[in-house]
């Protein structure tokens, strides 16, 4: 067994520019000793980073496999922790749309979920116009166990079922459940607007 | 699932003092006595506490009654007026001084037979070396990241017990025990690396600290000053038009006075009051209410699991105890088991392999499939948030695909790396099983 006393000579070589700080710290120091000098960013085994880095590689393999037909852009290539999904439902109110999903990936992650906003913001009971989304697994019942496949599934499901009861857009609930023809007919007009503006903006 | 012994620790990248045959058997432990084994082990085992807070002063208290003489505590924090209720090592004297500093002081003063040192310092400022020193590692911190940090620690500095008079019965040190609590309950996880589940084995089974609020409610109709605090900080803090800082840090003044000054807003515009920087802070923070006698519990607790250690026996093989204050006393003990495909503690979860600089990317992944400990089918591999290679999902694989023919000289340099490592760590994924492995990648 190693005594305290001795743990300074049993480091290794990698280990050697910091014993310094260390030496201080054992002086029981009246501050604080400051952070280490570690390569600031990289992601060694033994941090929070990299094994989110590493949920987070499983969780797009998982989302490759079981969904290769899915749309994921990853905007930047050097981090895999921002991508865009697209969907587009197939059926129900915004049947032949396109909403595209910005995701975020944080280093806490999967402990806390990824943060979700909608670009394509529309007349939704559980979407708003800032592009936040209400679904209860991006929030309250997000757990660890959830992957990005659960998230997707959940997000496609808001799409095809907008949930009037638990409502982000108040307004656009109660249209929903007082007067669904007025719903649709306010999503279509939406519809046409946004094809117009695409059209618009096209270059040339 | 397996938790028997049959699994070997993954191939460990070899540290001068870890030299020396993997295990004990198990006839060695039974060749001294229990009394002459707890002598040896209360003038000999190297015991560090994380944490001097509710759970850090029992647990150094109780340890200190049960003999064991070579205590070191940890902790960043100071004394407050309000930890005076269930921080039992302190009195009003110790207001704004170091927790760590002044529980090994009241430690001394109480047990002049024990070494007791105090640092005053988070686990995350000591380097990993430190952590090299100890048998036993009892962590008593409040978060689940921080609880995780000290996980991958004790991985990072594992070493197979070599000598046959060791009186902790473990294959590897340190051991890790985690006490925690929340309100009434209470638990105590003993980590024996590679025999018991790890803290990432079974992060799905921790409550969701978060104390996260259905959007819906905070955006529709707050009726408390927090469901304002939670919508600055879910709603309008994503919503900001500068996207550089993505979370918030709870200690940043500035993100402090942003949160206070949208939460006010809110509050102002649904009449409701009692936003206060304080609330703000203790939202951010996610506090959890401590009862005193919970943490005396879970403390004595921990002391108790060191003494089991110590002991073996039946009692060693239930390396959880929990405790249920609301339903009278009640104090259980459950076997859970080992996750193999647990990223920490699995097996084959880390693995050292040297290579030539020169080496074609397509060539590496040749080498992983058919490696004895990884052979990963068709491996997806990434550095620092950096695609290498990922044959799913499609746009990475068309992105990615160029790389094959690269050499890996050409891959590890980008701008916040401009010379060609000696070393770096890649995490690989297994397509199949979607297992993930730690590759530390020597180029010669
Ligand atoms: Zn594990």
């Amino acid at each position: 067994m190693l005594r305290l006393a001795e743990w300074k000579d049993a480091q290794t070589t990698d280990d050697a520019d910091k014993s310094d700080e260390v030496r201080s710290t054992s002086q029981l120091a009246s501050t604080p000793p400051q952070p280490s000098s570690q390569v600031a960013g990289v992601p060694t085994p033994a941090s929070l980073r990299w094994l989110s880095q590493q949920r987070l590689q499983q969780d797009l393999t998982e989302l490759g496999v079981t969904a290769p037909e899915l749309e994921l852009q990853f905007p930047d290539l050097s981090d895999i922790s921002r991508f865009i999904v697209t969907l587009s439902p197939a059926e129900g109110w915004y049947k032949g749309l396109c909403f595209r999903f910005a995701f975020t990936v944080l280093e806490t992650y999967p402990f806390e979920p990824p943060l979700v906003r909608c670009l394509d913001a529309v007349w939704h009971p559980n979407l708003d116009e800032h592009g936040a989304v209400c679904l209860s697994i991006l929030r309250e019942d997000w757990r660890p166990v959830y992957t990005l496949v659960s998230l997707v599934q959940g997000l496609l499901h808001l799409l095809l079922e907008p949930n009037p009861n638990d409502a982000l857009n108040a307004a656009a609930a109660e249209m929903l459940v007082q007067d669904p023809a007025a719903f649709q007919a306010r999503v279509h007009q939406q519809v046409r607007e946004r094809q117009y503006h695409f059209e618009n903006a096209a270059p040339p | 699932m397996h938790a028997s012994s049959a699994h070997s620790a993954p191939e460990l990248l070899a540290h001068a003092d870890d030299a020396g045959p993997a295990a004990l058997a198990p006839e060695a432990l039974t060749r001294c006595t229990t009394d002459v084994r707890m002598k040896h082990a209360k003038s000999n085992l190297q015991i560090l506490v994380v944490g001097a807070g509710a759970i850090g002063c029992e647990a150094l208290r109780a340890l200190a009654l049960c003999g064991f003489r070579n205590l070191v505590v940890l902790d960043r924090d100071t004394v407050a007026e309000s930890n005076l209720n269930r921080q039992t090592l302190y009195s009003s004297a110790d207001v704004g001084a170091s927790k760590a500093l002044r529980a090994a002081q009241a430690i001394k003063e109480r047990f002049p037979g024990c070494t007791i040192r105090g640092y005053w310092a988070s686990a995350e400022q000591m380097p990993v070396a430190f952590y090299r020193a100890f048998d036993v590692i009892v962590s008593g911190v409040d978060t689940v990241e921080a609880r995780r940090w000290l996980n991958t620690v004790v991985f990072h500095v594992v070493r197979p017990v070599t000598s046959p008079n060791c009186a902790v019965q473990s294959k590897y040190l340190p051991v890790l025990i985690d006490g925690g609590l929340e309100g009434l309950a209470g638990q105590v996880r003993t980590i024996r690396p590679y025999e018991t589940p790890c803290i990432e084995c079974i992060l799905d089974l921790f409550p969701d600290e978060a104390g996260r609020q259905p959007l819906c409610t905070i955006a529709g109709t707050p009726l408390r000053p927090e469901h304002c605090i939670h919508y600055a900080q879910a709603v309008l803090w994503p919503a900001r038009d500068d996207q550089a800082v993505r979370s918030i840090d709870p200690e940043n003044p500035e993100h402090l006075e942003w949160i206070y000054t949208r939460a006010q807003e809110r509050a102002a515009a649904f009449g409701i009051e009692g936003v206060t920087t304080a609330l703000v802070k203790a939202v951010l923070h996610r506090s959890v209410p401590a009862l005193a006698t919970t943490s005396a519990v879970t403390g004595a607790a921990c002391a108790l699991a060191v003494t089991r250690l110590v002991w073996g026996g039946s009692h060693a093989q239930c390396p959880w105890t929990s405790f249920h204050g609301s339903d009278g006393l009640y104090i259980d003990s459950i076997f859970i088991e080992r996750r193999l495909s647990c990223p920490v503690c699995g097996p084959g979860s880390a693995v050292a392999i040297s290579v030539s600089k020169n080496m074609l990317v397509k060539e590496l992944i040749e080498l992983l499939e058919r490696h004895p400990v990884l052979h990963c089918r068709s491996p997806t591999i990434v550095w620092d948030y950096r695609p290498v290679y990922m044959s799913v999902p499609q746009s990475l694989k068309a992105a990615t695909s160029p790389n094959l023919e690269r050499p890996l000289s050409d891959i590890f340099i980008s701008d916040s790396h401009p010379k060609v490592p000696d070393q770096v760590v890649l995490s690989v994924t297994d397509t199949d099983t979607r297992t993930c492995k730690t590759l530390h990648l020597f180029l010669t």
